[in-house]
């Protein structure tokens, strides 16, 4: 980095970034969409709250609010990737389609008459059915994306082929929406609504784990994506690796976006949004500083935004999804149009 | 920054007026006696001939009415009428786009006019059943996949059937053009189920059956209302009921004034969500609905779960309400077909008295000791 | 063609005493596509040496960035080696290439938020940590790039808040941190204006003078080339030749290389002119710079300098100004500027 002063802003502003986002956990278990003393929330959470405090704060709140920290950091991280990786400031997790193949996986499941995955009825794993279909779906989805991504120099292909991919998969979706009935469609809409609420702690611990790889990934490929910066040719003769790297970067990407995806349903506008907001906190494009900076901003929207989502009050609430593009659109508009323009890329 | 906030904070604010309170229409007045009789439709007698006007048979729709005159078929019509408003009575073919359609003519005994029903597979009745396994009833699709050549081969005298939003009135419209007689059904947005039941009436005109269809709303009303006045002046303490199913983070929860609601009220409970006096059903937070949910005595309709595993496995949660470990949820899938066919949604719109014994008998089976449910079943 | 090679006494001392830091032997370029090769060029061989600024000329679209990219591994070889520090290039291992040889490449910088310093620092890619964290050393090196390519006083600012110029430097103190005996550039002075172009040059003969680095850079500007390079690589259609500029244009090589009807070389001037078809004969009398010059104009407008001819001009250059006069069989007249002069001579001599 260069110049010590800058340095020390750079941790400074990490540091107010982290505590920020303390506070605002904390902001989250004491709001709530029911009224719960400030007191009987610290108290639950140390085991000696009321029992009607207790669940709320251990079932309810304390779960989302641990969710949206690491489905924020993890959708942002993807997205990182993939802007690096493509060259393109409007990338995000979707383009590999990944989101779209979890989708596929519950649209299978809950939208036909003979679910496919109905060999987990009356087995323990029942209610991860749906979980395991994203899964399923995203792994697909990432498995095509790798096998492309090692026969095609070109990278642009790459991303080309998983936007295909991900409207192939979304006329399919239609398709089976077609011949569903309300009950189900219904169902289906609401889970691309996205949700974080609704984790049993082994679903939280599975998360973290599926997520905790992909961020180790992505942290050692930290040194190779500054370098991509200076583009691949640069890369290349300065000694990285492209066809590991590549490799490496889609399937980092792919498993933080699709695990999120698999268990909240499709987050909307995080990834493309939160590493821009990122590079303007800090000032920088040094991945050594985005790469925990975007972990940290995007646990902090996404916990405004699913403090946001009970804005109606009494108890009425508007999907995480709306909240994210609300938020998500106008950042992404302005990488668009305002000062920055669009012929510059970062 | 500034502009941001503004836009946000009236884009949510937007969102929450779509489900606001609704100054009530003059014509359809809540006040408590007119509720139970349906406020959707209205017959003018004229001797020779009878004037149906359909009111409102939309969701969100309001000061629409759609006017059928209802002539035999010996009948002259008056130069006033023109013939895309008749109707022929009786009618010899129908097609049915809803199974409550094809539920109050069975209950008239003319399921032998049904030449078509969308969505046989969810269809209850058996002997109607038989008839679309015969080929005799096809089925016409609905929506977007609407059969309209069909339909029109079918040569029905009538399609009955019911608005949703702009797009099916599209494809409505769209028969309409290509010669077939579309008629208007807004039973399913009546609020109370007498009310509902009262559309016989229309089906009693349609087939020559006035005076059947007439006996049987007076049958069904009496048997109604003096359970109901058993339960009011019997009862001491009316239950808290809670009603609808969590899906991942939301709830959708129903109006207190929707068929259900009414429901539980007339059979002496108390639904949980009393308050809520919407339109459509209001999503709310999970975290919110549980809250009440702690002091729910009995659970109804909760979504397609047929076992208390079912909702344990939607969200385990639940399995922490008093209601849950106590067993008194109940839902509407007993009488079903194996194809998805529910007889709640089908016959008991026929027969509100019998579904309001059923409730009846979950909220105080003190009233009705040793009564079998026909519609309801307590999960296990 | 047969590989044309000058002076070989010369190369085969210069092998044997290990001076040779990049050769290629019997090296065919091309490229791949589906399994088949295309050869663009073959039988190349050529040397360069420590210290030396080589120049790698051609005109368009005769293969001058294939061969450099095939010499840093970017592309492969279709036939023949490449050899770097004497090792064969198939032979190194990635982690060491980039220790050995550095490259630059036309792709140009398409961020904004990077600082000057920050893009040096990543010419150390080959020796810092797995984060990317420079150690006292990397610093240094670092310094010491900005310093040699003059960018200390902008090291910390961004890097679209620079002159192009100022941002080709910065590429190649890059490559200087990189710390390699051997830089590769690829067009290094592209779309730079004229005093840009001759500073980048500079620094690159700099850098061979005072750090011993070889340079090898293709570029279309001849006459930096020229001036400036130890060695020229002149690549044409058929072939490619090295040698000491002087030497290519000695044996015509460079005027057969780049001369077409409209263009002819002058060996003694090194430059290119226009050809000219008519030439009215003209006789002129002065002497100096002024004469020198004059004649320059007089050959532009399509005259050749004769002895006897019915037309003629005489510069007188006193102290104070210079004055022209212009005989044309009886008639006398007296200019005050060039300008004036060639807009009276006669109208059927001028292009």
């Amino acid at each position: 980095m260069s110049g010590k002063t800058s340095l020390l802003s750079l941790r400074l502003i990490m540091t107010g970034l982290f505590l920020l986002m303390i506070l605002l956990f904390v902001a989250d278990l004491l709001l709530g969409s029911t009224h719960l003393a400030a007191g009987d929330v610290i108290k639950s959470l140390f085991g000696h709250g009321t029992p009607h405090g207790e669940i709320i704060v251990m079932q309810f709140r304390l779960p989302k609010a641990l969710t949206a920290i690491i489905a924020g950091a993890a959708m942002s991280i993807s997205g990182l990737l993939m802007q690096t990786l493509f060259r393109n400031p409007l990338a995000g997790p979707d383009v590999l389609g990944v989101s779209s193949g979890a989708g596929l996986g519950v649209a299978l499941t809950v939208l036909t008459i003979t679910p496919l995955f109905s060999f987990t009825q009356g087995s323990p794993l029942q209610d991860w059915s749906l979980i395991l279909a994203a899964w399923a779906g995203a792994g697909a989805v990432m498995m095509i994306i790798m096998a492309v991504s090692a026969r095609m120099r070109d990278i642009m292909t790459v991303l080309i082929v998983g936007l295909l991919l991900a409207s192939a998969i979304s006329a399919v979706v239609s398709l089976l929406q077609y011949f569903s009935n309300e009950a189900m469609l219904k169902t289906y809409v609401i889970w691309t609504m996205g949700n974080l609420g609704n984790m049993s702690y082994t679903q939280i611990r599975t998360l973290t784990a599926a997520t905790l790889t992909g961020m180790v990934l992505a942290f050692v490929m930290i040194k190779p994506l500054n370098a991509m910066l200076m583009g691949e040719t640069f890369s290349r003769t300065v000694g990285v690796n492209m066809k590991m790297t590549r490799i490496i970067l889609l399937a980092s990407a792919s498993i933080l976006a699709g695990s999120v995806t698999a268990f909240c349903g499709p987050l909307a506008f995080i990834g493309v949004a939160v590493p821009h907001i990122t590079r303007i906190i800090f000032g920088t494009t040094d991945h050594r500083t985005l790469m925990p900076g975007v972990a940290l901003s995007g646990a902090v929207i996404l916990l405004i935004s699913d403090m946001l989502s009970t804005l109606p009050g009494g108890g009425q609430i508007i999907p995480v999804n709306t909240v994210t593009s609300l938020i998500g659109i106008p950042v992404v508009l302005w990488i668009i149009i305002g000062r920055t323009g669009l012929g510059r890329k970062f | 920054m500034r502009l941001f906030i503004t836009l946000f904070s009236s884009v949510l604010f937007l969102c929450s007026c779509g489900h606001g309170n609704r100054q009530a229409d003059g014509r359809l007045d809540r006040t408590a006696a007119s509720v139970y009789t349906a406020s959707r439709f209205r017959i003018d007698d004229f001797q020779r001939f009878k004037r149906l006007t359909v009111i409102d048979p939309w969701q969100n729709s309001s000061g629409n009415e759609l006017v059928y005159y209802l002539v035999p078929h010996n009948v002259l019509l008056p130069d006033s009428i023109s013939e895309s408003q008749v109707v022929r009575v009786p009618v010899r073919r129908i097609v049915c786009m809803s199974t409550t359609h094809t539920a109050m003519l069975r209950a008239l005994d003319a399921e032998g006019i049904i030449v078509g029903v969308s969505g046989t597979g969810l269809v209850y009745d058996s002997l109607i059943l038989d008839a679309v396994a015969s080929g005799r009833i096809p089925d016409v699709g609905y929506e977007s996949n609407l059969d309209k050549e069909l339909i029109v081969s079918l040569k029905p005298d009538l399609l009955m059937a019911y608005g949703v939003g702009a797009s099916s009135a599209e494809y409505l419209r769209k028969l309409t053009e290509m010669g077939v007689k579309v008629m208007y059904n807004a039973d399913y947005l009546e609020e109370h189920p007498l009310a509902r039941c009262e559309w016989i009436k229309v089906f009693g005109l349609l087939t020559g059956m006035e005076g059947k269809a007439d006996s049987l709303f007076r049958e069904v009303t009496a048997a109604y209302f003096s359970l109901a006045d058993e339960v009011r002046t019997g009862v001491k303490e009316r239950p808290d009921v809670l009603l609808g199913a969590p899906w991942e983070d939301v709830w959708y929860i129903s109006p207190a004034n929707s068929y259900i609601g009414r429901l539980i009220s007339d059979a002496g409970g108390r639904y949980l969500f009393d308050d809520l006096t919407e339109q459509n059903s209001v999503p709310y937070a999970v975290e919110a609905v549980f809250r009440r949910a702690t002091e729910a005595d009995l659970w109804l309709n909760p979504g397609t779960a047929e076992s208390l595993n079912d909702i344990a496995i939607a969200d385990h949660r639940m399995t922490k309400l008093p209601v849950f470990e106590s067993g008194g949820i109940w839902n509407n899938r007993n009488r079903m077909t194996s194809s998805g066919g529910n007889d709640y949604w089908e016959g008991a719109v026929v027969h509100p008295d019998l579904l309001l014994r059923d409730i009846v008998s979950i909220l105080h089976p003190e009233l009705l000791p040793g009564y079998r449910q026909l519609y309801y079943r307590r999960l296990q | 063609m047969d590989n044309y090679r000058q002076d070989r006494a010369w190369e085969e001392i210069l092998m044997r005493t290990g001076n040779i830091i990049a050769e290629t032997v019997d090296l065919a370029i091309g490229y791949k596509t589906q399994g088949k090769s295309t050869i663009v060029m073959d039988h190349l061989s050529l040397t360069a040496h420590r210290g030396e600024l080589v120049a790698l000329i051609g005109r368009n679209g005769t293969g001058k960035s294939t061969l450099l990219r095939t010499m840093v591994v970017l592309q492969p070889a279709l036939h023949g080696t490449v050899r770097l520090q004497g090792q064969e290039i198939n032979t190194i291992k990635s982690s060491g290439l980039p220790k050995i040889v550095s490259f630059t490449s036309t792709e140009p910088i398409a961020l904004r938020n990077i600082k000057v310093r920050e893009v040096v620092a990543l010419g150390r890619f080959p020796y810092t940590n797995w984060i990317g964290s420079l150690s006292a050393d990397d610093e240094k090196s670092v310094s010491d790039a900005l310093e040699v390519t003059g960018l200390l006083a902008l090291a910390d600012r961004n890097i679209d808040n620079i002159s192009d110029g100022e941002r080709q430097r910065t590429l190649i103190a890059r490559s200087l941190a990189q710390d390699t005996d051997l830089l590769i550039m690829d067009e290094p002075t592209a779309f730079l204006d004229l005093p840009s172009r001759y500073s980048i040059v500079g620094l690159l003969r700099k850098l061979t003078r005072e750090k011993d680095k070889c340079v090898i850079y293709s570029t279309h500007d001849l006459d930096t080339a020229i001036n400036e390079a130890d060695r020229i690589w002149l690549m044409t259609e058929t072939g490619i030749c090295e040698g000491a500029p002087e030497d290519l244009m000695l044996s015509g090589m460079l005027a057969k290389a780049f001369e077409s009807p409209l263009l002819s070389f002058s060996q003694t001037g090194g430059t290119f002119s226009f050809v000219r078809e008519k030439l009215a004969p003209i006789s002129l009398e002065g002497t100096g710079v002024v004469r020198k010059l004059t004649e320059r104009a007089l050959r532009r407008c399509g005259y050749r300098i004769e002895q006897d001819a019915d037309l003629k001009v005489t510069v007188n250059d006193a102290a104070e100004s210079t004055e022209w006069i212009l005989i044309n069989g009886l008639h006398k007249e007296h200019y005050a500027s060039l300008y004036n002069l060639i807009s009276h001579l006669p109208a059927e001599a001028l292009d």
